[in-house]
């Protein structure tokens, strides 16, 4: 144990003093470094120095004191003081606490250090020029439907029970070879109960059930995407447009999703509302015959909306429509089965022309170019250029012999008819 | 005795008389179309072709004709017979608008009663699946007619013991189909005299 002792003591005393010798070392190495801040923020700052730092009063008459250059502030105590408090900490904290510990120069780091603060400034992204984004259709179903219910019940129970029985007419034993004697008359009781339940339940609920939802119909302005492409616009795919639950009419709000970004970088949005979906199915007999033609119709009516997405300027509306049918001529009850495909193939591209037409007759502002179908829907003939300008007309006078003559000057005004 | 003789020699005589009659062939002779038929009071061959050619001389002179720039489309309507006698007035109008078709200036599209032809001839190259499609007709391409044609003929019968007197009046009318206005009206009358 002694040894052990001995063995430990030296060991302790080591320690003692290891942690002596490191507390020191700490403190000394924290000293300087609290010191090596204050030097390095003293060059590395581009503000000047503490010491230097001028303090600025106003005077109420509105003349400005002269700055008063402030003696060094004797920072022992004050960084004894945070030393202590900092011992804990990391060095960078202890560098802050020890250029706080004069009151002057805390304000004017406080005051200066948010104005020189780097405030990251995004542009907006540019728009990409001639480009529109077109969305999908959205359409807004509305359905009603009468409902009718009606429910009876019934239900029943009955429950007797009944009780009777003699009581009294009791006997006594018999005593010394006495024949037995009755000791009370019998009497007869009886009690019967009866319980029985009805209930009865009718209900009748009838109106009209009415559903809303919202949504988009994809695959109908393929036509038009590719009529602005060969027009030479640039399409952008627009993000899809989800209804959310509880969905209102703000479902269309453009604007919105224009904030939202859901076209990208495009300067235009083309955005298409379905206003109306006809479908008609009838079958009428030719008038001198004995056939019958049958014909479903479907027909298709949207808004379409051009906006620009910087501004949120409506450059162009207007209204497109489509159909498409499909026939079969035949005896009264033919079996009739109807070509879908046919009629929506007809259905887009009559309502895809029609669409085409109307967007390039609204868009005088966009750099169009004067290919493809755009070309076939131009309202204003291109003019070659010069025609009609009198300042580009020259004036040739037949030499001799029919040889090819010389531009000469004339004075005389000359005025040019359009055919 | 010789009496009996010449009676069957008169019966046999006539009876080859009769037999030769028979045998013979009626005399057929072509006359001039265009002639006038006096035959009778009943309308006639003169009577179509004067109805025929007065209508036709007519809407040619009309402003729809002279005016339009392309031939208007027209389609035939049926003639209603408000006499007490046959009259085929298709004939009238058939004769009518093969005159007009002529002229280049008039062109007719089918009519009421020649649609169910149009109609079998359509269901049979788009519904049968017999014909090629790219060489089958489509349906849903017949031009519409912008102005039809249409009227009545009408008579007044007078007759005592040995005079009849009869009065047609042929009316005929170009209507707009889609406005509906009267764009041309003539009308042909025609008096006819017999007496025993």
């Amino acid at each position: 144990m002694q040894n052990d002792y001995l063995k430990l003591k030296p060991i302790q005393t080591q320690k003692a003093g290891s942690l002596m010798v490191s507390s020191m070392l700490m403190m000394l190495s924290v000293f300087c470094m609290s010191l090596a801040s204050v030097s390095h923020a003293q060059i590395a700052s581009p503000l000047p120095p503490l010491s230097k730092v001028p303090e600025v009063k106003a005077t109420q008459d509105g003349v400005v004191a002269q700055p008063q250059i402030q003696p060094p502030p004797s920072t022992l105590k004050g960084e004894l003081v945070d030393f202590k408090m900092t011992i804990g900490g990391t060095s960078s904290e202890s560098s802050t606490t020890s250029t706080s510990t004069t009151t002057s120069a805390a304000t004017t780091s406080n005051v200066l250090q948010p104005a020189l603060a780097p405030t990251v400034i995004t542009p907006p992204r540019p728009k990409i020029p001639n480009s529109i984004a077109v969305t999908d259709f959205s359409v807004k179903n509305e359905y009603q439907e009468f409902f009718y219910d009606e429910k009876a019940s019934s239900k029943a129970s009955f429950n007797g029970n009944s009780n009777f029985g003699p009581t009294g007419g009791g006997v006594a034993p018999p005593v010394d070879g006495v024949a037995p004697q009755a000791q009370s008359p019998v009497t007869y009781t009886g009690t019967t109960t009866v319980t029985a339940n009805s209930d009865s339940n009718y209900s009748k609920n009838f109106g009209t059930k009415r559903t809303i939802s919202y949504g988009e119909i994809r695959g109908i302005n393929a036509d038009i995407k590719a009529a602005l492409l060969k027009a030479g616009y640039k399409v952008v795919q627009s993000a899809p447009n989800l209804a959310k639950d509880k969905q209102g009419d703000e479902y269309f709000d453009i604007r919105e999703r224009v904030n939202r970004g859901d076209f990208g970088d495009a300067q235009y949005v083309l955005h298409g509302t379905i206003v109306n979906v006809d479908i008609r199915s009838t079958n009428d007999r030719i008038a001198g015959t004995n056939d019958y033609t049958y014909r479903l119709e479907y027909s298709l009516l949207a808004d379409f909306t051009l906006i620009n997405t910087e501004t949120l300027e409506v450059s162009a509306a207007f209204n497109a429509m489509g159909s498409g049918q499909d026939m079969y001529l035949g005896k009264y009850n033919a079996n009739y089965v109807p070509k879908i495909n046919k009629i929506t193939k007809e259905l887009l591209v009559s309502f895809g022309q029609e669409a085409e037409k109307k967007l390039y007759e609204q868009l005088p502002n966009l750099n169009k170019k004067e290919t493809g179908l755009s070309s076939l829907f131009s309202s204003k003939q291109q003019e070659a250029a010069g025609v009609g300008d009198p300042s580009t007309l020259k004036v040739y006078k037949q030499g001799k012999n029919n040889d090819p003559g010389k531009e000469i000057s004339t004075d005389i005004p000359l005025t040019i008819y359009k055919k | 005795m010789f009496n009996l003789k010449r009676i069957y020699l008169l019966a046999a005589l006539c009876v080859l008389a009769l037999t030769v009659g028979c045998a013979s062939s009626p005399s057929v002779k072509y006359g001039d179309s265009k002639g006038v038929e006096t035959v009778n009071t009943n309308f006639g061959s003169t009577d179509l072709q004067t109805i025929a050619e007065a209508m036709t001389r007519s809407l040619l002179e009309s402003h729809v004709v002279l005016d339009s720039r392309e031939p208007p489309r027209v389609t035939v309507y049926d003639v209603r017979n408000k006499t007490s006698e046959y009259i085929d007035t298709s004939a009238i109008t058939a004769k009518i608008r093969s005159q007009l078709t002529k002229s280049g200036r008039v062109r007719f599209t089918v009519s009421t009663s020649e649609m169910q032809n149009q109609v079998d001839e359509l269901k049979r190259q788009t519904q049968s699946g017999l014909y090629n499609t790219q060489t089958q007709t489509k349906m849903g391409n017949m031009n519409g007619a912008k102005f039809r044609v249409e009227g009545f003929i009408g008579s007044i019968v007078k007759q005592t013991k040995d005079v009849k007197d009869v009065f047609y009046n042929f009316h005929l009318s170009l209507i707009n189909n889609e406005t509906g206005d009267v764009e041309w009206e003539d009308e042909k009358e025609i008096r006819k005299t017999a007496t025993r």
